[in-house]
């Protein structure tokens, strides 16, 4: 049963990541080119001027931005591949007349969408640190933060491709939604720089809870709290994970 | 193979599927005769899982479409009305990939695309994608996709809507292939010939309920009583006299005389043979013809209208 389950998940993941790869030339902006344009303008760039604490702003913001690297390609490149097999190619009805459960399904695009977040920040990781020496600490600590938050924002790319119906709002959502969330999850600036009011909000958020672990780790500055952080964000993986897997089957069995 | 009792499919007010129940059995071609509209698509989505019934039961094997999903698909092999492809995937891709769904392994499954290529005489164009391929291509490899598992049962819905005469007398004989290697066949259509040729059985399908049963003459025999005999007579022996022979003679309906041509209608053969026995001794023929009811009539005959 289980081996059934594992084989069925891996078979929608090799055609994601056979797609990915194929395609990685155009991945490869996101992958490298993006990141390391927001290291250059407000790291190296703005950063000289920009003092937070007794910390260098580059090795402040590295690992904020090592996280938005794992959001960009986990939720953009699921919800805009599950919008396409959903709507356009409609490759999901084809899959659907397999042998495989929707779970099945929803667990290969969430674990394509984790590897491929991966594969990017490997990449950020070792060119940040080879380049420009910036440290990032316990690097299994920090991939276990990734791998959870991966996991969190390809579910919610699944919950919100099975939701909109046109690509167009799907941008919308992003910019509306996903792109501040990098903005105010404290990638750029400490949280605790933001109004009073908003900031048990957006400390509620799992991408600033994992911003803030993970910071912890690479500055050395400690956080009795990682493993309670790493449970949180899973929490809330798996509660995206339900609902993207509910309203999954509802658009597509009608 | 297939079992399906009353089953009713609704989408909000709208009944899609009524009430129907059918059976196929092993190795035969079973037809879903109806227009657009009339529910076939919607019985296959259901029979697939793709769709879940309103009431009623459907069964394939034995075991019921909505308990046991996943045994089912494995002995399954759909065709699609509208054909889905990764438009990014080359179709040997496309392929391999609908293939590792069904859990074969890597080798056989290699050696499967290449079979299925081979049969849809597609191997030439394996690195294409699915939108560079004609119209008949597609619906081939459609068909040789629904073939990669080896399934028992195939589903094809309209296999050769769209296609030009000559390419679907093409897809006609892949299917007539598939019931020689054993397959049984659900095949919807809104096309006569098709289901004529094709089936071993029909059911014809209007507003969601099936209508009429049965092998194709089965079917036409429901208008036996319309069998019509158009004879032309040699000029020079035709009269008023021959009108009024015939019409004497029971079990014919109708003689309508044009200057030397004749429509007879008549109930049954054993009447075309008498009327045909009795215009020979008494005058002389330059042409017959027979003609007898289509599924096309037997359609007209059971819903007033002609098939949309």
């Amino acid at each position: 049963m289980i081996a059934r389950v594992i084989k069925a998940m891996l078979a929608v993941w090799e055609r994601e990541m056979h797609e990915y790869i194929s395609n990685l030339h155009v991945n490869a902006m996101r992958l490298a080119v993006e990141p390391l344009l927001f290291i250059f303008i407000f790291g190296m760039g703005l950063g000289k001027r920009v003092v937070i604490g007794d910390v260098n702003y580059l090795y402040f913001l590295a690992p904020g931005i090592l996280f938005m690297v794992a959001v960009n390609n986990s939720y953009m490149t699921i919800s805009m591949r599950l919008m396409i097999a959903r709507d356009w190619d409609k490759t999901l009805i084809t899959a659907l007349s397999a042998p495989i459960k929707p779970f099945e399904i929803v667990l290969g695009y969430v674990f394509a969408g984790v590897t491929q977040a991966l594969a990017a920040c490997a990449i950020f990781i070792v060119l940040m640190n080879y380049f420009l020496g910036i440290p990032f600490g316990s690097v299994s600590l920090i991939v276990l933060l990734i791998i959870a938050t991966a996991a969190f924002f390809s579910s919610l790319g699944v919950a919100i491709s099975m939701v909109l119906d046109n690509p167009h709002h799907l941008m919308v959502v992003t910019s509306l939604v996903v792109m501040p969330m990098s903005f105010f999850c404290g990638i750029f600036i400490p949280v605790t720089d933001l109004p009073n009011w908003v900031q048990p909000v957006i400390e509620a958020i799992p991408l600033t809870v994992a911003v803030q672990a993970a910071r912890a780790i690479a500055l050395s500055t400690g956080n009795p709290y990682l493993w309670q952080n790493l449970a949180y964000i899973i929490a809330f993986t798996i509660a995206v994970f339900l609902i993207g897997l509910h309203l999954f089957k509802k658009k597509v069995i009608t | 193979m297939i079992e399906v009792e009353n089953l009713v499919k609704k989408f909000g007010d709208a009944t899609a599927v009524d009430g129907i129940s059918f059976k196929v059995r092993k190795g035969e071609i079973f037809g879903f005769l109806g227009p657009n509209g009339a529910g076939k698509t919607t019985t296959i989505n259901i029979l697939v899982g793709l769709s879940l019934p309103s009431s009623g039961i459907a069964k394939i094997a034995g075991l019921d479409v909505t308990k046991h999903p996943i045994g089912i698909r494995k002995r399954l092999g759909i065709a699609a009305q509208a054909a889905y492809f990764d438009h990014h995937l080359s179709i040997k891709d496309n392929l391999f990939y609908h293939g590792l769904l069904y859990g074969l392994p890597r080798k056989e499954l290699k050696k499967r695309v290449d079979t299925a290529l081979q049969w849809s005489k597609l191997e030439k164009y394996r690195n294409k994608k699915f939108h560079q391929l004609s119209g008949g291509m597609q619906r081939r490899l459609v068909v040789a996709r629904a073939m990669l598992s080896d399934p028992e049962i195939l589903l094809l819905d309209e296999p050769t809507t769209g296609l030009d005469p000559q390419t679907r007398r093409q897809v006609w004989e892949f299917i007539k292939n598939l019931k020689e290697a054993g397959k049984t066949v659900l095949l919807t259509t809104h096309y006569m010939e098709e289901a004529d040729l094709l089936c071993d059985r029909i059911a014809i399908i209007d507003h969601g309920r099936i209508i009429a049963s049965g092998t194709p003459n089965e079917l036409k025999k429901m208008l036996d009583k319309n069998i019509v005999i158009d004879i032309t007579l040699n000029p020079e022996v035709a009269g008023d006299h021959i009108k009024r022979d015939l019409d004497i003679i029971s079990g014919v309906n109708y003689v309508r005389m044009e200057s030397n041509r004749i429509k007879i209608g008549v109930v049954d053969d054993a009447i075309v043979e008498q009327v045909l026995k009795s215009l020979i001794i008494r005058t002389k023929i330059s042409e017959i013809n027979i003609i007898r009811p289509t599924l096309d009539d037997v359609f007209l005959h059971l819903t007033g209208r002609e098939i949309r």
